[in-house]
């Protein structure tokens, strides 16, 4: 019978085609090399200084537009911008910084390019960067991309904006939540005309006013307001048949902020809980 | 020559694997391929037809484990772990142990190739790539949900990688070191004689049984991937 090479040559074979592949791989994926040095603990770190210039403006906008693709839980053209050595390193295709010339570097290309371009970054459909976040990137790297160099030290970065939140009326999520409930809802407005309403236009919390009902207005109809319980944050049952049987019903809409019980047959006790939890209770007593 | 009759003790080679079963093969190959390069240069839309496809096949593959030919059921070699490791214990000492399908070794790594590939058609299913792809069934989880799972779907590809490397070393080393070509096999279907053990004769089912599941396999598949 013929022979075949021997097991020994073989698995040295196998050890050696197994380490060109390696070679290979690592040579046409730099992303890859990086990793594999780094598994044999051969990356040196970067540390960022604190209060280095990159640190505090440059750091926040990669945290801000790219690491949710290029970061820890993806890497995006095995491009990591979380941490400055990752991002010295560079993605698929070699470094995307070229330190001192903002020109030259893929990174600032990308950022720079018109939302519909294929090679836009980030992609069309995300938040783009500001004029100013592109200059503060393009001063860092003009300046040398470097770790510890200060602000003061960085020319031509516009100055930091501090971020001013305006409240906005948000009426589409409004709308949004409104729509949950809207059947019963208005199955309940038919009963009660008048006694149920939004406290504003861009929220979808109620506000029950059943004192207009008066004594037409029992236990029964509160526990009828059972489905709309987790958005009535104020609700008024003064000079109504409401009594101790309701406490539960009351305990039970978690988000009641203000209850107005003047007149009407529930006892101090079935009250106490309500303002343990701190639901402000206008009953008359104290 | 009589290739397609085991019992013809005078044909010089005997038939172990079926056409379904060789298709599957090199089928999954090419479709492994084509994930790949799609993933890697972000041709989604073939990603999600080459996974849709390896869905089908995979669904099929695993009904023919149980209804296909002898050499093709899981019945056949699967075997106990022991067995696995007393098989590869003797090939160890340079013994030449015969199977007509797969040794009790290589039955574990049938098994392990469809668990990997399984769990990456599945996860693939949930997956989504950040931009304005989303695997078909992504929508019924979270949005991290899918994240998780996307990195699970690449992280079970290195699996896959490191299995088809392992796989690569067992087939060469039967090629060259027992000078077994059991490439040829998976590629015309049949064995030389005297690699075949005495009286072993596999048993195949129709070919027409593995076409209509195979249609049914890719209707499964196809009524997953449209389901969203
Ligand atoms: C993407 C890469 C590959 C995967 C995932 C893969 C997977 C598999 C699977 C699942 C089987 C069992 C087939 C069955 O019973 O249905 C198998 C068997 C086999 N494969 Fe592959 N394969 C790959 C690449 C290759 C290549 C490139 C070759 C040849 C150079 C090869 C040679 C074989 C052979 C000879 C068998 C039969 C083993 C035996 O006799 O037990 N495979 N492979
Ligand atoms: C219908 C089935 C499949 C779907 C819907 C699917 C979906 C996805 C999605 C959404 C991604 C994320 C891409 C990105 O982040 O850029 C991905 C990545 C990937 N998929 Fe699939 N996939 C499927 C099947 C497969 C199969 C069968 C394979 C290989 C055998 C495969 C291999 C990969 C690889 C290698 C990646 C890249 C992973 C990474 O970048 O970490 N997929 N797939």
């Amino acid at each position: 019978m013929r022979n075949g090479v021997s097991a020994r040559a073989y698995f040295i074979g196998v050890a050696v085609v197994s380490a060109l592949l390696l070679a290979l791989a690592m040579a046409l994926r730099p992303s890859f090399a990086y990793a594999v040095r780094d598994t044999f603990g051969l990356v040196q770190p970067v540390p960022a200084a604190p209060d280095s210039f990159y640190t505090t403006r440059v750091a926040p906008l990669f945290a801000e537009h790219c690491t949710g693709c290029h970061g820890g839980k993806r890497q995006k053209g095995d491009l990591r911008l979380d941490e400055l050595a990752a991002v010295m390193r560079g993605g698929k295709h070699g470094p995307v910084i070229r330190a001192g010339s903002a020109g030259e570097s893929e990174l600032v290309a990308r950022i720079g390019l018109p939302q519909t371009d294929p090679k836009a970054m980030p992609p069309q459909g995300k938040e783009p960067l500001s004029g100013d976040d592109v200059a503060v990137v393009r001063a860092w790297i003009a300046a040398g991309a470097s770790a510890t160099r200060l602000a003061r030290d960085i020319a031509g970065a516009p100055p930091p904006v501090r971020k001013i939140e305006i409240p906005v009326l948000d009426t589409a999520t409004a709308a949004r939540e409104r729509a949950a409930f809207a059947a019963p809802l208005a199955d309940l407005q038919a009963r009660y005309p008048g006694a149920i309403a939004f406290v504003s236009r861009s929220s979808a919390d109620l506000e029950i006013n059943a004192s207009r009902l008066g004594a037409s207005f029992d236990d029964g109809d509160l526990a009828a307001l059972e489905p709309l319980r987790d958005r009535i944050v104020r609700l008024d049952v003064s000079g109504t048949r409401v009594g101790d049987a309701s406490g539960p019903a009351l305990a039970a809409m978690h988000r009641l902020q203000v209850l107005r019980a003047l007149d009407t047959g529930m006892s101090a006790k079935s009250l106490a809980p309500l303002r343990d939890r701190g639901t402000k209770v206008h009953d008359g007593r104290f | 020559m009589g290739v397609s009759d085991p019992q013809d003790v005078n044909a010089a080679r005997v038939r172990v694997w079926d056409a379904p079963v060789r298709l599957f093969h090199w089928a999954i190959v090419l479709l492994i391929v084509t994930s790949w390069i799609a993933a890697d240069q972000g041709y989604m839309r073939v990603h999600l037809w080459s996974g849709s496809a390896m869905l089908a096949l995979l669904l099929f593959r695993i009904t023919w484990g149980i209804v296909g030919s002898s050499t093709a059921r899981f019945g056949d070699f699967v075997r106990s772990p022991r067995a696995a490791f007393r098989y590869l214990y003797s090939l160890g000492r340079g013994e030449k142990p015969l199977h007509a399908g797969h040794n009790p070794a290589g039955g574990w790594m049938v098994v392990a190739f469809l668990a990997l590939l399984t769990a990456q058609v599945t996860t693939g299913l949930f997956s989504n790539d950040g931009l304005k792809f989303m695997g078909p069934l992504a929508l019924l989880v979270s949005a991290d949900t899918s994240d998780r799972i996307t990195s699970l779907h690449g992280t079970i590809f290195y699996c896959l990688l490191a299995s088809i490397w392992l796989h690569l070393v067992a087939v060469f080393f039967y090629l060259l070191v027992r000078r077994e070509n059991l490439v040829g096999a998976m590629l015309t279907g049949s064995k030389p004689r005297h690699l075949v053990p005495e009286g072993a004769a596999p048993r195949f089912t129709r070919a027409w049984l593995a076409w209509a599941i195979l249609a049914i396999c890719a209707g499964i598949a196809g009524w997953v991937v449209r389901s969203q």
